[in-house]
This record gives structure tokens, sequence and C-alpha cells, in this order.
């Protein structure tokens, strides 16, 4: 044989190679496991069945299995990474200052105003001026342009995107109700949402129920996000200022130890001359607007909440969102900023489960997921009916946040706060009795929650069939 | 599947060898190689495997079909038939989005954009069963009357999902017998571990400080250094992400009994953006020479329709690379320059000074990587300002800093990596490989080194997530 060395070498990386694949099959682990050193469930080995192979799922996750079970691979993944901080890469240190400063030089890069505001700097850098004299005036039943008047039929575009609408929009309120506006550049409040007094009364005794469920000292946070078409229309200057009455309204309507809280008071800062805090792609919220909004509610409560730079973020880069229509990208030019997305990793280690059942925990799923390139990377996806996260604090509480999709980029900044948090999607198509298990109060009984967090956005908040009617069943029904 | 996956590297790439070798005959050799390709292919999206043998299928009774019959007309018929009904699939597949978006947006139509799904490998292996049609065709190849061959020929995994393209006369041969060799094996693993290291580290780490960059269209400020340090930074990547596939699989080639022809040559190097185009994917240009711009007339019909031949080829070749107009533009651009370069410079290149044709040459490479990567043309012209040193800000041209925050964090965090990185493009390895000789120390050095490369990209790929080559996508 011609060249037996070289062929040896050759022949032995391969064995080597094929050896390491065969242990991995063998002998390591195949369940759950937590990667300490990157803050993730590590991926069990997939189940096999014929749908998984066929839609690529089991081939998908027998790819992660393999390199995250890899032996000693905590120890792979820091060698990898001190290599390229040898070579000029970054430590971790470099990644939480880099993320720093992209966010800053985002903010510097958007300081002017956007080409497409025909407003004078001036009047964009002073809207909460201009926005107070309309609040004020706002009516009950103000007369209103149709959502998205100006910028396009916004909301009719995310129909398709599976997640629009779960409520019809109204745009008069009535005596007694309440309403979420946006100030147009002429200074006439666009009612975007209004919400009727019956319905603002249902949501009411709604939250009651839900707070009597609770142990004496419990408490029900209740918040309405606007979505991402609302937060644009702000920062690219086609509209003066936004507000809602909605907190008031509600708050005056329930008893004791329920909070109601005004997103668009909390944003308010945000939305002008700074860096979208929402999806430009779709209508979901960022991570910095979910921080924003808990940080002010346990500022409310009397807690210090961690700041956001305290966290780690992963970027995804190509991220796709849900696209607008060509017409509306051409208008906002969204589509390429759309491109990058961060989410973020709790400061501890967060052990998450499904719930399948009550007390049936299987199986651990990531905290984000890249293989995702829509909303779902947020929290590894929807994943239901129960996800319960073991936050790695000790505080002595436990929260259930009840929510739509809002509640993905929320959650991981309320994990200093509880011991674990359950949360569930109560929308139908998420919540599906035949595998949810028992209602809700015992899920707050079984699970010892204390608090209770509604997370919704506009789409699907006070008006739609959810908080009109399910949820009040949801807590005591039982169809098991 | 991916070469630069684990499933690959510690099951797949392993398992196959052992079973390749040890089954002496090439008919079972050949079975198990077809069976490795499909799951290869069906790894990922085990549905498209029926598209590819329907694709197959159709060419393989089109040519024994056209085969059979002496009528230059029934012949053509049958050769069409195949034709279309491939390149029907890939225009499905790949352009009806397109087209139906252009349409609508021409005529303002509210129609809705069909959302597909572009089955990986499509316009390789499309491209690679039409040359064996149209070889048959041509009397340049003899019929396959074994479908499985025929099919090992297209789906063969090395080469399948991002090329190089293997035209069906250069390899007929091999398909019925090839012939394996220790030498062939040697350096058909180094030649694949170069390749591995190539894609998990010279080109992911590009990439990596590619992201860093001020990007137009994200709202990031952009400056002039910036836009060209990130127009470099993507010339780095895809060489690297492309040249990597092509080692891994002319590698794997190799160790098979297969000869791949190369599919690049240090195109960085080249004097000429007609040098670049033989250097560069050189399968993709032979695969337009010989089916495209030879069957228009080349160049023996004339000047004007030299430059219209040209102008079509180059128009497709950017189409080739995805339906998208910032490819179609890239596509142009290179046929202009090409004309240019024939037509205009043809006299005075040769004067020249070489390092002066290497920096134009560098340089307008370089800016044709910036039409590539955006697939969105205003962010192909906010780019291209800011090259120019200028940004559109409410509707007025405005000069643009010299560097951008986001560049000097690049700088501080990488350094000189970025130009390290751009050695290994030039004809370094060869020469010195030519001057070292082949001795057993050399081949000492060679066999440590190869180790010591799969190592660290092994260990390098168990901290990172899915990382796909940049032309799965075509």
């Amino acid at each position: 044989m011609k060249r037996p060395f070289s062929f040896a070498v050759a022949y032995l990386c391969l064995l080597s190679l094929l050896t390491l694949g065969v242990y991995e099959l063998a002998f390591t682990d195949r369940g759950e496991r937590l990667s300490q050193s990157e803050n993730r469930i590590l991926q069990p080995f997939p189940a096999l069945s014929v749908s998984s192979v066929l839609s690529g799922r089991f081939m998908e996750e027998f790819d992660g299995f393999l390199s995250d079970a890899f032996p000693r691979r905590d120890d792979m993944v820091r060698f990898s990474k001190s290599a390229l901080a040898l070579f000029g890469g970054e430590s971790e240190e470099d990644e939480n200052a880099a993320a720093k400063a992209a966010l800053e030089a985002e903010e510097i890069a958007v300081e002017e105003p956007a080409p497409t505001a025909e407003v004078p700097a001036e009047t964009a850098a002073e809207p909460a001026e201009t926005a107070a004299p309309a609040e004020a005036a706002v009516p009950a039943a103000a007369p209103s342009a149709a959502p998205g008047t100006e910028s396009g039929a916004e909301p009719e575009a995310l129909a398709g995107d599976g997640e629009g609408p779960d409520t019809e929009i109204i745009t008069e309120a009535g005596e007694g109700g309440a309403s979420l506006w946006l100030i147009g550049l002429d200074g006439a409040v666009e009612v975007q949402e209004a919400y009727p007094a019956a319905n603002l009364r249902t949501v009411a005794d709604m939250l009651e129920l839900y707070r009597d469920a609770l142990p004496a000292d419990g408490e029900i946070h209740f918040i309405n996000a606007p979505v991402s078409y609302m937060w644009k229309s702000l920062h690219y200057g086609r509209k003066l200022g936004w507000g809602c009455d909605l907190d008031e309204v509600l708050q005056d309507m329930v008893g004791e130890r329920i909070y109601i809280y005004d997103v668009t008071e909390i944003l308010d800062e945000s939305t002008y001359n700074k860096p979208v805090y929402s999806m430009v792609g779709d209508h979901h919220w960022f991570p910095m607007g979910a921080c924003m909004t808990v940080a002010a509610m346990a500022r409310t409560q009397g807690l210090v909440p961690t700041d956001y730079y305290e966290y780690l973020y992963h970027t995804h880069y190509d991220f796709k969102g849900k696209p607008y229509t060509k017409e509306q990208l051409e208008a906002i030019d969204v589509e390429a900023a759309a491109r990058n997305c961060q989410t973020v990793i709790p400061v501890t280690p967060v052990d998450s489960y499904i719930v399948k059942r009550l007390t049936e925990l299987s199986p651990s799923v990531y905290m984000e997921d890249n293989r995702f390139v829509q909303y779902g990377i947020y929290l590894g996806g929807r994943r239901g009916p129960y996800r319960l996260f073991v936050t790695g604090y000790h505080t002595g509480r436990n929260a259930l946040v009840i929510g739509d999709s809002f509640y993905h980029a929320f959650v991981p900044y309320l994990t200093p706060f509880y011991d674990n948090i359950l949360c569930t999607d109560p929308r139908d198509e998420m919540y599906n009795y035949n595998t949810v298990g028992p209602n809700i109060s015992t899920y707050i009984r079984e699970y010892g929650i204390d608090d209770i967090y509604f997370v919704t956005c506009t789409y699907t908040s006070v008006n739609g069939y959810v908080f009109q009617d399910r949820l009040a069943r949801h807590l005591y029904e039982d169809r098991r | 599947m991916v070469f630069s996956s684990l499933t690959f590297l510690l099951l797949f790439l392993p398992t196959l060898l052992f079973f390749y070798f040890i089954v002496k005959s090439d008919r079972w050799r050949n079975g198990v190689l077809l069976c490795a390709s499909l799951l290869f292919y069906g790894w990922g999206e085990p549905v498209w495997i029926l598209a590819m043998i329907f694709s197959t299928a159709v060419n393989y009774y089109c040519a024994i079909l056209l085969d059979r019959t002496d009528s230059p007309g029934a012949r053509k018929g049958f050769l069409t038939l195949g034709a279309a009904i491939s390149l029907g699939f890939l225009f499905y597949f790949k352009y009806a989005a397109f087209t139906v978006a252009t349409v609508a947006g021409l005529f303002r139509l509210k129609v809705a954009v069909p959302e597909i799904r572009l089955p990986i490998g499509i316009s390789f292996y499309t491209f690679q069963v039409l040359t064996y049609t149209v070889d048959v065709y041509r009397g340049k190849a003899r019929v396959q009357r074994s479908f499985a061959r025929l099919l090992l020929y297209v789906s063969c995994f090395p080469q399948l999902i991002a090329g190089p393209i293997v035209q069906y006369s250069d390899v007929m041969d091999r398909l019925g017998h090839r012939r394996t060799t220790v030498s062939g094996f040697i350096e058909g693993f180094r030649r694949f571990v170069r390749g591995l290291f190539k894609k998990v580290i010279l080109a992911n780490i590009s990439g990596l400080m590619l992201e860093r960059t001020a990007l137009a269209g994200t709202g990031a400020e952009l400056s002039l250094l910036g836009a060209w340090v990130s127009a470099f930074l993507y010339t780095l990547q895809i060489y690297y992400d492309f040249s990597a596939y092509s080692d891994m699989a002319i590698g794997m080639g190799r160790i098979l009994g297969f000869s791949y022809k190369e599919n690049f040559d240090h195109p960085y190097a080249s004097l000429s953006v007609t040098e670049f185009w033989r250097r560069w994917h050189i399968s993709l240009g032979s695969f337009f020479r010989d089916y495209v711009y030879f069957p228009l007339g080349g160049n023996r019909r004339g000047a004007a329709r030299t430059a219209l031949n040209l102008m079509i080829v180059w128009m497709l070749t950017g189409l080739w690379h995805g339906a998208s107009w910032n490819f179609v533009v890239w596509g142009l651009y290179y046929g202009v320059l090409l004309l240019i370069e024939r037509f205009v410079l043809a006299g005075v290149l040769p004067k020249t000074p070489k390092a002066v044709r290497w920096l134009l040459t560098f340089l307008l490479v370089v800016v044709g990587w910036v039409i590539f990567y955006y697939t969105d043309l205003s962010a192909v012209k906010q780019h291209l300002l800011a090259m120019i040193g200028l940004g559109v800000r409410g509707g007025a041209l405005r000069r643009l800093p010299l560097v951008d925050r986001k560049l000097l964090d690049v700088l501080r965090i990488y350094t000189v990596l970025p130009l390290l990185f751009f050695i290994p493009t030039l004809p370094v390895r060869p020469a010195l490989e030519a001057r070292l000789g082949r001795t057993r120390l050399s081949e000492a050095a060679v066999n440590t080194a190869t180790a010591a490369l799969l190592a660290v990209s092994v260990v390098f790929l168990i901290g990172q997530s899915y990382n796909p080559f940049i032309y799965f996508r075509f």
C-alpha cells in the first residue's frame, strides 16, 4: 500500500467520528438536560413517528440531539468561544457590550425624524404636549377615521397571518366605555379600538372572579398591549400621539387587588424618535417593549425590576416576521428592518416544561428556538395548553400568565419575581379541552399561584370572545 | 442533510464509507450510494425526493424515446418535452411567485402571490438532468438504460444540493465502473476536511463579522468605510461558503471514485472580470456556455449578436441564482462588464499594470456582491451610494461619515482578522505545496494539520446552530 501512514490517519479520523456518533446514540442521556453555559434545555432524543419523519421534524431534532448530547459539550462550547476570543472574537462581556452599543447606535441613528415624517422635528419631539389636549378631548364616542386609514389597511393585512384580530374592531365605545386612539397629524383623534361599557363590565366581573380564586394576598394584573402598526405610525411620524383610557375606566369597575395598566402610557416615550420596539414585520412587540411594561408593573408593586441590559440577548438574523402588503412595505420601509430580531435569555437558567395534564410535565422545551423565523422563536414557539417555567429564583411566589402570543416576549422579564410561572393561552385554537386537563382554578390551587397576569394585545383583548366568554368558563368548568 | 452537521460527520459519512468499501462490485456500490444519496436528500425534506425522481424519470424516458427514433423532428420533440417538464418544474417552484408578483405589480392587479417552498437543490439537479438529455440528443453521450444509474447521477449526494454542476458526459463512464485508490481516498479526505474547515471557521466567522456591520435597510447608520468593509466581508463569506461546499463535494467524490471538475480556482486573484468568471463557479459558467451561449450562436454571428447572446446568458445566470430582481441586475452587471472588457478595453487591459488590474477587478467584484446580497433593490442602492460616501435622507442626498460605530466595534473586536482571512483566497497554498514538495516531513505535517482541522471544525460545530450553505437557497 502506498502512503500507509497517511491512509491510517484518514482512516483513524473517520473511525473516531463513527465512534463518537455510536457513543452518542448508545450511551448518552436521551432525556432533557439543562445547559448551564447556554441557559437552555438541551434537545432530547426525538420521538420517531411517520408524521415527524415526513415533516422533517424528527431529522431536525435528531441533528439538535447529536449536537446537544456531544460528550463534554459545555467544555467544547467554552473552548470554541475562548478560541474565537483568541482570534479576535468576542467574549461574553464583549457580546453584552456590543449588544448595548448596537442599541445605542440605533438610537443615535434615528434621532433625526424618519424621511416619511412630514411633521417638523420640534413637533415630533414633543408629543406629550401635543397629545395632552387631544387626550382630554377624547369623547367616549369620538368621531374617527377607520383604523389604519392613514397608513393603508394594516389590520386587514394581518388577517392572513393566523393571528389577526380575534375580535371585531369597534370604533365607538358609547357612554361609560373606553377607547384606544391615535392622534393624526392634523390633531384629530382616530379611535383604533373602543370598548363599550357592557364589555368592560363583563371583563371586570371576570377579573374579580379570578381574584377570588387566588389566595388572600393574590393580585390580578391586566394589560392591553397595542399592536405594532400603532407603534410604527408614531415611530415613523405618521401620527402625533396615542392614548388609552381603558385603565381608568376599568380600574373604577373593579375592586381591590386588581391593577389595570395603560401600556400606551408606559411605552409612550419609546415610540418617538427611538428604535422600533415592536415587530416591524408583524403585529407583535419586541422584548424591549415587553421589558419596559414589566418594569413599570413591577415598580407599581414596589419591586425593583432588572435592567434591560442585564439580560442576554440572541439576535436572529434574517428574521422574516410576517410581511405586510408590498405597498405598505414601500411606504414604511420596514422589510429590511424586520430581518433582525432579538430574543431574551433570562438572567438565571430557567427550566421549561409543557404541562399536558395537571401534573404531567414533558418534555422540556427551548426557551428560544432558532428554527423559527417568526414570532415562534420566543419561548420555543406555541406550546400548549400550559407551559411551566421554573425560574431558579426563590421568591416564595408563583404566577399564572393568561394571554395571547404577546406573553412570549413578556414572561422572561417576569422570572425574577416568581419561583414558578405557569402560562396558558385561552384562545380556542390553543386551549383544547381534550388536552388541557382540569379547569384553571385547579391549576391555581395545584401550582400555588399567587398572582395572575392577563397579557394580551388589542386584537384579543376586551371585546373578544376570550374575555367576553371563555375565561369565566375556563376558571371553573371542567370538561375532562 | 448538511455536510457541516454532526449527523453527517459522525454517522452518515463513516457509515456510508464502511458499507461502500465493504462491498466490492460496482453494482452493489451503486446501490449503497443511491440509497445513501436518497437518504441524504430526504433527510430534511423527504417529500421532495419524489419531485427529483419524477424529473429524472421524465428525462430518462425522453432520452430513450429520442434515441429510438431517427426522425429529427421527433428527436427534437422528445428533447423539448423533457426540457420543458424539468424547466417547468423549476419555474413553478422557483419563479412562479416572482412572476405573479411582477405581473401583478406591473398591471396593479390584486392577486394573491402563491407561497411555494423551494425544493432544496432543484436548480442544480434540474440542470444536471438536462445535460443528460441534451448530451444524448447531441450524440455526445450514450443513452442510459438503467434508471437507477441515471438517478444515481442526478442524486449523487456530494454534488446534489449545491454543485458543482456535473455534466453527464463527464461522469457517464464512472457510473458503470469506478476505481477507488488509496491515494484518492487520502487526497479526497484531506480536501473534504479543508472544505469543512473553510465552512465552519472561515465562512461562518466571516458571516459573524458581517452581521456586526451596518447594513442597508436595517435602520443602522451607514458610513463610507463601513459600507466597503461589510461588502468585503460578504465577499469573503460567500467565497469561503461556496468554495467550501465544492471542496467537500470534490473530496467526497474522490473518495468514492468520481472525478469532479474544479469549481473554483482562486477567483479573487483574477486580473479581469472575464478571468474572474473563468475561476468562479466554473461548472455553472461551463453549463451556460455549452447549453445556452453556444446554441445561441456564441460569438460567431458578429459583434452585435455576440453582445446580445452574452446579455441573455448573464441575465439567465442572474435569474438562476434566485427569483428576485437584484439577481437579474447582478447578472446584467456582469454582462455589461464583460462586454466592456471584450469590446472597449481589449487593447488597454494587457498594457495596464497587473496590480491596477487586480485591484479594479476585485473592487468590481465586491460591488457585484453588494447587488447580490440584498434582495431589496432600494437597499442595494442605499449600500452602493454609501460606498461613495452618500446617503439619502428626506429625498435629498447627503454626505455620510467616514466611519460608523458598528464598524469601529467590528474593528475593535476582530482587529485584523478580516485581512488575515483574505490571504487564503489567494493561491498561497498551492505555491507552498509546490515549494515544499512531497517529503515525509511534509506528509506528516499535512496529516497532522488535517486531523487538527477536523477536530477544531467538529468542536466549533457543537456550539453552532443550524448553518446551511448560502448556495442552498439557489
